[in-house]
């Protein structure tokens, strides 16, 4: 008589497989990150008896952005760039409501970034009344501008340098 | 002799229920895979001061290994240790000289001539809770920079 094979289903054991489940989400918990940190480059002037730095064969400028209670005032300097040229970048933009206002910076950083490309660098002079707070908005409002790049709006880099001034001897 | 009922019974007895794990590991599975995605190895160095609220912000740089100063709403501390006592948004009681606070000039000279490693050795992260002021924020940067340190990494939170 010949014998019928039964095809028993086998379970599957999944208890090894829970019980490191089990370890790994109470270990993932305790150090699981709930905020996320990050971190904003930054550098104060320093007296330096060495060459300069700047770039003298492009045009470049430095921005220099200061917060007081009334608004932001956006100078620009540069060594290669006539002061009549400088001039015409200058800009003020009046506070709104009890902040700055970070778009009205961006969109003015974003005439000056057009026009010399190989700028970088903003000098910030916070009044001493400033917050911590609006000091990092405004740098924010520096960092990147939307632009289009081959049909796709892209973040380019503004002025993503950021001095925060003080000379310090 | 055993009865009809009597092997029923033992019948039951021995056909124990089986647990249906499935809906538990799917949950499981959901629950490690969102821990994992939001684990960072490199956050773990970072340990966030108490009594301070950090300003959000949109930068992407990570985070930095290097001495820490930390500007809470009661102290201000060098990794964890103090420095000079903090009240209503202001330095109390620190010896300033022009701009320069003392205590914090001369533990960050210490912390430089104890760093070994080159890496970060002129660069402060800098904790320091929104609400404070330029005028106080400035006496710390140009204090960390005296003491050889001009760049800082300001921690934020990323929004």
């Amino acid at each position: 008589m010949a014998r019928v094979k039964v095809n028993k289903v086998e379970d599957l054991n999944l208890i090894p497989l829970m019980n490191l489940f089990v370890t790994m989400i109470p270990l993932l918990l305790l150090t699981a990150a709930f905020y996320h940190i990050g971190m904003v480059s930054v550098s104060v002037p320093t007296q330096s008896t060495g060459e300069s730095s700047v770039e003298t064969g492009k045009a470049s400028v430095t921005v220099n952005v200061k917060a007081d209670p009334k608004g932001l005032t956006i100078t620009a300097s540069s060594g290669t760039i006539s002061p009549d040229e400088l001039k015409a970048l200058d800009a003020f933009i009046p506070k709104k409501g009890n902040m700055h206002d970070a778009k009205a910076l961006t969109a003015a950083l974003e005439r000056i970034k057009r026009k010399y490309e190989q700028s970088d660098t903003m000098m910030l002079v916070p009044h001493k009344t400033t917050s911590y707070n609006q000091m990092i908005k405004l740098m924010d409002a520096a960092r990147t501008m939307k632009a289009s790049v081959g049909g796709k709006m892209r973040k380019l880099p503004l002025f993503p340098v950021v001095v925060v001034t003080s000379l310090v001897e | 002799m055993f009865d009809e009922s009597m092997g029923r019974r033992n019948r039951e007895q021995q056909e124990l229920p089986i647990l249906n794990l499935n809906s538990m590991m799917d949950m499981l599975s959901i629950i490690l895979v969102f821990l994992l995605c939001n684990s960072s190895a490199e956050e773990q160095d970072f340990v966030l001061a108490k009594n301070l609220s950090l300003p959000g912000s949109t930068s992407k740089l990570g985070f930095t290994k290097a001495v820490q100063v930390k500007i809470t709403r009661s102290e201000l501390l060098v990794e964890d240790t103090f420095v000079a006592k903090i009240s209503g948004h202001r330095l109390v009681g620190a010896e300033v000289d022009g701009s320069k606070i003392v205590p914090l000039f001369n533990m960050l000279k210490r912390y430089k001539a104890l760093a070994k490693s080159q890496k970060n050795k002129n660069t402060v992260v800098l904790q320091a809770d929104k609400g404070f002021s330029f005028e106080v924020l400035n006496s710390v940067l140009r204090t960390c920079a005296m003491a050889g340190y001009p760049q800082f990494r300001f921690a934020i939170q990323k929004e």
